[in-house]
């Protein structure tokens, strides 16, 4: 069910800030990771407004009482919960998008509104979905997609479960399609 | 999990320190910004506070042992009774409920750490220069703050060089209780695991998301009053001033409208920590979960609208006090809803007494006294003869000491384990519980009599009449603080593994506990679930799927 919302990310990062395809795709050969986030933006603002609105109401009932110093405190706790909720939603933002083309896989990471901050290449023949333990017993899994020594980790955001799912559907993603490039598609 | 994306997403510059363990000496202290190891400073912090007010009190009950004066001056004792309530309210209290929320909501809610962890720690290092200078106005010409906690005007614009310290560090403490307050309403809302909505968290994370937004509503309003009072002083302002056309009663209805919010930020977590071992304790999910949720709602909404109930005896419109009156006893409904929701918890529960659940039992006792004298209180006409009274004393240290405080105490006993991987001492744990209740009985209950028969609180003398109520009060607090000696190396020994203890508890220390916080080992890595964990059904505490 997660993999889905996260589909649902993925129209908005294409929307908002991806880059072209260079090329062509179907719809299910791109992945897009996003961290959990128990807070969508909307309901930031909501909940801002809701603070916002008592902080308010409580500083202009002091003002009309000539409490006037009562309404730059409110003003300037209430910057400070905004900065703290803008600070924590931003994080939110992060994606990493990987898409499969024909011969090639490309990993990027970026946010939302924000573009591609990174981005790799990897032959999509020769590359290799790798998921290992962690570097103890209570460390999480490390999930890395791999190609002659290059290693790009991936799903960093994610749980174990998750990347395990992930895991399996980057396989059977490099599985079905592979093929030796330049070699004709079989039939 | 938050720190994975900023890794990539700021270049590099987000908390990368979580892959290794912590920094060694004092660094690690000053500059951490881990969430178990702020919530450690935190409690500390916490104990200091209440060792010097606890010493504060003793002062004040070595003066009232015998009426007369013996050992310190009236304007001494009153900076005593003042100073005392500001460092247990401010220092000791609030700490230590920052401290339990610092340590347990990442751990109960899924999450790495609190979602802003530099302004955590620079929230926490406020906190001992504030008492610092707070403290230090003692020493100061003309002494420290002596007119009440409450610093009513124009009394406490009589405070000499110590005024402004006095105003700055209030200041101070009010942005540390903002920092802490923001940091744990954002992580609550925004870093929950996968499956925990808001009505499957632990009671304790959603009576902290409520605490923090009345310290968010608040705060602003305690900051504009001690501003006010400053400039009054010494900015020619009238703010409270009668001979410039202000009003010192506005003053109080200023104060109170912080003050009464703040009664409940106080006792708030306590509900959210008993909600959190009872069931624990009789083995059984927690009776009327989504009612507590609401009750505790209900509380906070009704804290704005009751402030004048400490001021029935200024002077008010009848509509005034009867609308207080009512609006007051109509907090006993949600309160009593969470009285009742805790003993059919433990009805025909398979109950066992070990220390936490010793000290929530007590706690539910203990508090529901100082709730009815709450109701008594609140009726206009009573409170005409116990306002000002001893009797006011003992409500509120009902509800603070054995309600507040034996909250903080149950939850160090019941996390205490999970902490340090050490048990405490069981014996010395009840024996511990045993002398704490007894001295605090010993200490307050005779107070109701005594403000009843009519001694006044904030004097250092006494008519002769209430002599045996104070000989007893007095025996009790410093049995009770005597006893706290038996709490303080049961922690250490369980914190420095004094006395042989082992660190072999178990990863679910209490068979019947539930929680994400059980499912990491003892003691409890110092980064926990990096990775958002899986919420499975049986460790959900709140309302379950059907």
């Amino acid at each position: 069910m997660r993999f889905s919302l996260r589909l649902f990310h993925a129209m908005l990062y294409n929307r908002k800030q991806g880059p072209k395809c260079v090329t062509p795709m179907v719809r299910d050969t791109q992945i897009v990771i996003g961290p959990n986030a128990s807070l969508s933006v909307t309901q930031a603002w909501l909940f801002m407004g809701l603070t916002a609105l008592v902080s308010m109401v409580i500083g202009i009932a002091m003002v009309s009482q000539g409490l006037w110093p009562v309404l730059p405190f409110a003003g300037l706790e209430l910057l400070a919960l905004g900065a703290g909720l803008y600070v924590s939603v931003r994080r939110n933002a992060y994606r990493e998008v990987i898409r499969f083309g024909e011969e090639t896989v490309y990993i990027e990471f970026g946010a939302l509104g924000r573009g591609v901050l990174a981005s790799a290449s990897l032959p999509r023949y020769w590359v290799r979905a790798v998921l290992e333990a962690g570097g103890s017993a209570h460390a999480p899994t490390q999930l890395a997609l791999v190609y002659a020594g290059q290693r790009v980790r991936i799903g960093r955001c994610l749980t174990d479960e998750e990347r395990e799912l992930l895991h399996q559907r980057l396989q059977d993603l490099l599985s079905s399609t592979r093929r030796m490039p330049g070699t004709p598609e079989q039939n | 999990m938050a720190h994975a994306h900023d890794d990539h997403a700021h270049g590099g510059h987000g908390h990368d320190d979580h892959a290794h363990g912590p920094d060694k000496g004092i660094m690690r202290w000053i500059k951490t910004t881990n969430h178990k190891d702020l919530g450690t400073l935190y409690l500390f912090f916490a104990f200091i506070m209440f060792f010097i007010g606890g010493l504060m009190s003793l002062v004040i009950r070595a003066e009232l042992f015998h009426p007369g004066l013996q050992f310190v001056d009236p304007e001494f004792f009153n900076q005593m009774t003042t100073l005392h309530a500001l460092v247990m309210i401010f220092g000791g209290l609030m700490p230590a409920f920052t401290g339990l929320a610092n340590w347990m909501v990442p751990m109960m809610i899924g999450c790495s750490d609190l979602a802003l962890p530099r302004v955590n720690n620079w929230g926490f290092w406020l906190l001992p220069f504030a008492f610092t200078m707070l403290l230090s106005t003692m020493f100061m010409p003309g002494g420290g703050p002596a007119g009440g906690w409450t610093l009513y005007p124009p009394l406490s614009l009589q405070t000499a060089n110590a005024f402004p310290f006095l105003i700055f560090s209030i200041h101070l403490m009010g942005i540390s209780s903002i920092t802490g307050a923001i940091n744990v309403v954002v992580t609550i809302l925004n870093m929950r695991t996968p499956g925990m909505t808001l009505l499957k968290m632990p009671l304790f994370a959603w009576t902290w998301l409520i605490t923090g937004y009345l310290l968010i509503a608040v705060m602003p309003v305690l900051a504009g009053a001690v501003t006010m009072l400053l400039t009054d002083k010494y900015f020619g302002t009238s703010f409270f001033s009668a001979a410039g056309g202000g009003d010192p009663v506005l003053f109080q209805h200023v104060f109170w409208f912080f003050g009464h919010p703040e009664v409940y930020i106080l006792i708030l977590p306590a509900f959210g920590i008993v909600s959190t071992i009872i069931p624990t304790f009789a083995r059984k999910q927690l009776f009327g979960y989504d009612s507590m949720v609401y009750a505790t709602a209900g509380i906070a909404f009704l804290s704005f609208i009751v402030w004048a109930h400490h001021m029935f005896t200024v002077g008010m419109p009848l509509a005034g006090e009867l609308f207080f009156m009512f609006a007051t006893m109509l907090i006993a409904v949600p309160t009593g809803v969470k009285v009742f929701n805790w003993v059919a918890t433990m009805w025909r529960g398979s109950m066992t007494f070990e220390t936490p659940m010793l000290f929530a039992v007590g706690f539910v006792f203990l508090f529901t006294i100082g709730g009815f004298s709450g109701v008594m209180l609140a009726m206009t006409p009573v409170d005409f003869q116990y306002h000002d009274t001893y009797f006011v004393v003992a409500h509120f240290h009902y509800v603070l000491v054995p309600g507040a405080v034996f909250s903080v105490i149950a939850a160090i006993y019941y996390w205490i384990p999970k902490w340090t991987g050490r048990m405490y001492n069981e014996f010395w744990g009840k024996t511990h519980f045993w002398l704490s209740t007894i001295f605090i009985n010993l200490t307050f209950f005779p107070q109701h009599f005594a403000g009843l028969a009519g001694m006044q609180r904030r004097v250092p003398d006494y008519a002769l009449q209430f002599t045996d109520f104070n000989v007893i009060s007095s025996i009790g607090a410093f049995g009770f603080f005597v006893s706290q000696f038996i709490f303080i190396f049961n922690v250490l020994a369980s914190c420095y593994g004094w006395f042989g203890r082992q660190r072999n508890a178990p990863d679910r220390v209490w068979e019947g506990a539930r929680g994400l916080e059980w499912t990491v080992p003892s003691p409890a890595p110092y980064h926990t679930f990096e990775d958002p964990p899986e919420l499975p059904a049986h460790e959900v505490t709140g309302v379950h799927d059907h």
